[in-house]
């Protein structure tokens, strides 16, 4: 194990074998004013997680014996407020769904710089307890059921992990049509649904079928009547404008920018479920 | 034994007839991917991906199934483009029963007429049988059974379809016979054939792996009592083809209502449904149940011109 250097307040704990890379991320990250530990196994970092307690494990995915993954499950098991953020040689979907559902904070591929480790051990630091409960599912007939809580860091971690599960089967351009409409469709259940409360949680479920993918999205807040509103406005800066006005859902630019965008958009009766399709093409 | 033979087994023309049947040895078949869509979806560990592509293999029938999805019936305000987003709006069992019935109506086209018997018009009156046994589930608070009523509508009568194609002769006869002596023409099948049509569809449909239930509904239209009402969709087939014949008949609501409730089944079909505060009354209900009638013809035409 490498010597930590001058303690600050902010720990994180690398674990992965002795090696330039990790030489890079330690040095990286103290720079960025992290107190750094290298734990060279799994179980070795697991020895540390009680007496040290790190804000942060940065735990690689392939380690032998034991993997990012099952460190992952014992941190969650003791109920720890340490952060995880896995990283992997070896990009495989079913490890990509696996840390979404043991709640690990990020997913990284190697190599990346490690500004980027810096930027990702930041931003997990600052999660909540909240942003990190999201459970996922697979639920009837196949589709990928996840519950999050409503907040923009949680949608932002979610849309990230969307990315990593599709961008082998999607073209990028149409992977950030979909992403920027998933996107646009949450932000307005978070705000409009949900009123910004992150205790109210959102429903979302995606399919990949051959050559498209389908999502709902479903908040438990008041719904709204698109068809009728896109009936009554021509100006939809106007309306957008009134609507906000009045404090109800807006609806209006963001849900034409993702009826452009996607090849089907299509509302429950109640207004507060969205589903929608779009075509994808082999990015092979 | 299987269901079909439980229910039918005291019937002595039954295997002469099958047996007939299978000498002439082309038994008609549903479409291939209409079959598979069905088998796949039964299965617990399917996805609705899986059930997509089954279905998207037959381009015809995937495309017929979405004018239906698309037509005035459904009354969707945004036009379904795909089959997966047909499946995710509508659900996997409401598309899976729409493709049977679709596939059903390609297998028997509508030909060989006689004074006496018109597959034109048994489709029609099943067709409305469809519609009305669909609603009536919705009705009665059984609507989680309304896509199976739908196609059980549609099937119940396949036996005389059967009939008609492999033993023509002998089924005009039949016929002929019940309107001489005014028998009611399942009496005079059982009389002349040893069997019904509804033991021979029965047959069939389990020969095609229909659910069991479905099998049932075929096997004991006439007669719900021999049914295990369990589900009850039996007494949801018999009673929408009581009321497609009562409407037909031209009487007032009033008559029709009446005819209803004399029928045992009406009675312990109501008593299963949720308990609500102010039942609605019959004749309500039966005004309800007969709008669809029309809709008949919806299926009827987006299913003869995708014929093959």
């Amino acid at each position: 194990m490498e010597k930590p250097p001058e303690r600050t307040d902010k720990h994180v704990a690398v674990v992965d074998t002795p090696g330039d890379e990790r030489s890079a991320w330690h040095a990286a990250l103290s720079a960025a004013g992290w107190t750094v530990t290298c734990c060279d196994t799994a179980d070795a970092a697991t020895d540390q997680l009680e007496r040290a307690a790190p804000d942060v494990v940065v735990a690689e995915i392939g380690l032998q014996p034991t993997g990012g993954l099952e460190l992952l499950k014992v941190i969650k098991a003791r109920r720890l407020r340490t952060r995880v953020i896995c990283t992997t040689r070896e990009h495989e979907l079913g490890n990509v769904l696996e840390c979404l559902r043991g709640g690990a904070a990020d997913y990284l591929r190697r190599p990346f710089e490690p500004s980027e480790l810096v930027r990702a051990v930041d931003d997990a630091a600052a999660a909540t307890p909240d942003d990190e409960s999201i459970e996922i599912d697979i639920g009837e007939m196949g589709w990928i059921e996840l519950q999050m809580p409503s907040s923009v860091r949680c949608m932002r971690r979610l849309d990230k992990f969307f990315r990593l599960l599709y961008e082998s089967e999607v073209v990028p351009d149409t992977l950030e049509e979909i992403s920027l409409c998933f996107t646009e469709i949450v932000k307005n259940a978070i705000e409009w649904g949900h009123r910004f409360d992150a205790s109210k949680r959102i429903l979302l479920s995606h399919m990949l079928f051959q050559d498209e993918i389908v999502f709902k999205v479903q908040d438990t807040g008041a719904g709204f009547d698109i068809g009728q509103m896109l009936d009554e406005h021509e100006d939809l800066i106007a309306m957008e404008t009134e609507r906000e006005a009045a404090g109800k859902r807006p609806g209006g630019l963001g849900i034409t920018l993702v009826a452009g965008l996607m090849d089907s958009v299509i509302y429950n009766a109640t207004g507060n479920m969205i589903i929608m399709s779009k075509k994808i093409y082999d990015a092979g | 034994m299987t269901r079909a033979e439980q229910l039918v087994h005291d019937e002595p023309g039954l295997g002469r007839i099958i047996e007939s049947i299978e000498q002439i040895g082309s038994l008609p078949t549903i479409p291939a991917a209409a079959h598979r869509a069905m088998v796949v979806a039964r299965k617990e560990t399917s996805s609705m991906r899986e059930i997509a592509e089954v279905i998207s293999q037959d381009q015809a029938l995937a495309a017929t199934v979405l004018r239906v999805v698309n037509s005035a019936y459904y009354g969707l305000r945004q036009r379904i483009g795909t089959l997966p987003l047909a499946l995710t709006v509508l659900g996997v069992r409401e598309i899976i029963n729409l493709v049977l019935g679709v596939s059903l109506l390609s297998v028997f086209p509508a030909s060989s007429d006689s004074e006496l018997f018109s597959r034109e018009a048994l489709w029609r009156a099943s067709a409305q049988c469809a519609y009305t046994a669909k609603r009536l589930a919705h009705s009665v608070g059984l609507g989680r059974l309304a896509s199976e009523a739908f196609l059980g509508g549609l099937v119940h009568d396949i036996g005389l379809i059967i009939l008609d194609e492999y033993r023509h002769d002998e089924f005009i006869e039949t016929l002929r016979s019940a309107r001489q002596t005014g028998l009611e023409s399942i009496a005079a099948e059982m009389d002349r054939l040893g069997t019904t049509h509804a033991s021979i569809g029965a047959w069939l449909a389990e020969r095609w792996a229909f659910p069991e239930p479905l099998v049932e509904a075929i096997a004991c239209h006439h007669d719900p009592t021999k049914s295990s009402w369990q589900p009850p969709l039996t007494p949801l087939v018999h009673l929408a083809e009581l009321i497609v014949a009562l409407q037909q008949q031209a009487g007032t609501v009033e008559e029709a209502a009446a005819a209803l409730e004399a029928d045992p089944t009406w009675g312990r079909l109501l008593s299963l449904g949720p308990p609500v505060r102010q039942p609605p009354s019959t004749i309500g209900m039966l005004e309800q149940v007969c709008e669809e009638i029309e809709s008949a013809a919806l299926i009827l035409g987006v299913a003869s011109s995708s014929r093959r």
